[in-house]
């Protein structure tokens, strides 16, 4: 250890100030910001106090985007970690030949810009020539909705395209820590005579608590952010089925003007994702298992 | 005969799931060669003619050659600011020690926590104050700020494992202490550093939100940007030829690169979460 502290925080001090300057002030000032009246003119704000909350509170869009974007999270929440876990089992437990081809080919998503994901699907759900609606021809189905332009199947699209993008990365992350486990565990439950779902529930699942938890938070974080796909897919609609908060906060700031009002609606964004992120360290609390 | 079973179903479950990885994107690049008449004719089938005519619409015609050049442009010089002053940052974090030292590297741990959309409004007006806005300079400055937080979360970690006495040793021979860090330590961290460059290149690569916000100019927009307004205008002239070949041209490089270093990236996921 070098104790020339000068010399340390002069190695320190470039990043340092970048990060400052572009991310600790924005963030430091969005907490001003939510609390004035803004049109973003000028600099003219006027203190609105709880004025912007009480206005989200009573906003029936901004209730429609909290329920789009929990009913997003929630599935994706369920969805992308029990595929990800019993495909990363099935590779890493040799429960399926050609393994790392599988491996290799299910991250393929998430190399991909979000941007490109949702205009492939976008098209891939076009109601004419989308492969989607022409596969379901193939087995003489007739009357298809129009997916991304009806209301009540856009949301589930949105879904599906979000858990296709991500259980790659998921499979990865549980591959790495199920790899971390030794062998000898796995024999032991042979020689004890337990089969593959035993040894899964009582060895796999307690020893990958630790990334577990990490993953969580960063399907917290990734469904509550959801605004690319959306944003090119449905673009909120078709009569707001698909918004989410973080499009309506965009719509409100950059294309309506409303910054306060934005900043507002992002204030209460944070503070939902930091204290279910919070809750679930808490009730994953349990110390890491280590046999 | 159970066992049997369950090994086919497991092999049914996985291949129904490969193809649906794999085949929109084969789809998606076979039908870049087709024309729109063809692609309405029928969803299916293979181009009459492979002919590179989208491509080259969408390269001249549509920009997308332009916006290329602005993502290569943004993306390399990202990389190498970000990766300058986070390897210098957690070479510190990991080799000095001094009063606050760790108070630092938690405010920028920190970092990795806050969800973008907080930021957004703030951000905006203070680049439009720092006239910043709506430049290639100004996003490349935010960019390499906003990558900090998880360059120096990995790096600290790979500096600390380095051991302690080659710096020792380096300071006997009386070596400066940013040529220590240059030609000694930084050699050693390549592993680290290069795993870093690979997900930062991925990331920018890809990014949209901030581009979206920050760039307003068509000539500067980055290859999501403008596959994103791209999308926007097809969809009222109905030319979905350029479209398909804009996405197959910003998707390639990320699925070259991956498939040249895919042992490096699934190392890095893991780096990145397992220290976590």
């Amino acid at each position: 250890m070098q104790r020339n502290w000068k010399a340390g925080l002069l190695f320190i001090l470039p990043a340092l100030l970048f990060y400052m300057l572009f991310m600790i002030v924005p963030y430091g000032l969005a907490f001003g910001v939510s609390f004035v009246k803004w049109r973003g003119v000028s600099m003219d704000m006027q203190f609105f106090g709880l004025g912007n909350f009480r206005m989200m509170f009573s906003d029936p869009y901004f209730w429609k985007a909290l329920t789009n974007t929990i009913f997003f999270t929630v599935c994706t929440g369920v969805i992308v970690p029990a595929l990800a876990l019993y495909f990363a089992v099935s590779v890493t437990r040799r429960l399926v030949r050609w393994a790392r081809f599988y491996r290799i080919t299910y991250f393929f998503p998430n190399l991909i810009s979000q941007v490109a994901i949702a205009v492939l699907w976008w098209f891939a759900l076009n109601p004419q020539f989308g492969i989607f609606s022409n596969f379901l021809r193939l087995f003489g189905m007739q009357d298809l909705p129009s997916w991304l332009g009806d209301p009540v199947w856009a949301p589930w699209c949105i879904v599906v395209v979000k858990v296709w993008a991500a259980v790659g990365f998921y499979m990865v992350l549980y591959v790495s820590s199920i790899e971390g486990i030794p062998e000898d565990y796995y024999d032991a439950c042979r020689i004890d005579g337990a089969g593959e779902w035993q040894a899964f529930r009582h060895v796999t699942l307690p020893l990958i608590s630790e990334m577990m938890k990490v993953s969580t938070i960063f399907l917290l974080l990734n469904g509550f952010g959801t605004f690319d796909l959306v944003r090119i897919m449905t673009d909120g609609g078709p009569d707001r089925s698909t918004e989410t908060l973080a499009t309506y906060i965009y719509e409100n700031a950059f294309e309506l003007g409303k910054f306060g009002y934005a900043t507002t609606i992002a204030m209460t964004l944070f503070f939902i994702t930091f204290s279910l992120a919070m809750l679930s360290l808490w009730v994953q609390r349990k110390q890491a298992v280590e046999y | 005969m159970l066992d049997l079973l369950r090994k086919t179903v497991t092999q049914v479950i996985f291949t129904v799931y490969g193809a649906i990885v794999v085949f929109p994107m084969v789809w998606l690049g076979y039908t870049s060669f087709k024309t729109t008449e063809e692609l309405f004719a029928d969803a299916w089938s293979l181009p009459e003619i492979w002919s590179l005519a989208n491509f080259i619409e969408a390269w001249n015609e549509a920009q997308i050659g332009d916006f290329f050049w602005n993502s290569i442009f943004v993306t390399v010089s990202t990389l190498i600011l970000q990766l300058f002053l986070g390897s210098m940052a957690s070479y510190s974090l990991a080799k000095y020690q001094f009063r606050g030292s760790n108070l630092i590297y938690y405010a920028f741990l920190a970092g990795l926590m806050f969800p973008i959309f907080l930021g957004l409004v703030p951000l905006f007006f203070l680049m439009k104050s720092l006239h910043l806005l709506n430049s290639h300079l100004g996003l490349i400055l935010v960019y390499a700020a906003f990558g900090l937080p998880f360059t120096i979360f990995v790096l600290t970690a790979f500096f600390r494992t380095i051991p302690t006495t080659i710096m020792e040793a380096g300071i006997m021979d009386g070596c400066s202490h940013f040529k220590l860090y240059w030609s000694v330590m930084l050699p050693l961290a390549k592993p680290g550093i290069v795993t870093v460059g690979i997900f930062t290149f991925i990331s920018i690569w890809n990014e949209y939100i901030l581009a979206l916000i920050l760039l307003s100019s068509s000539h500067l927009r980055t290859l999501p940007l403008g596959i994103a307004v791209l999308q926007f205008v097809q969809f009222y002239e109905v030319d979905f030829g350029t479209l398909f070949a804009g996405l197959v041209i910003v998707m390639l490089p990320t699925l070259l690169c991956y498939v040249i270093l895919q042992n490096q990236i699934t190392k890095g996921i893991t780096v990145g979460a397992v220290k976590g």
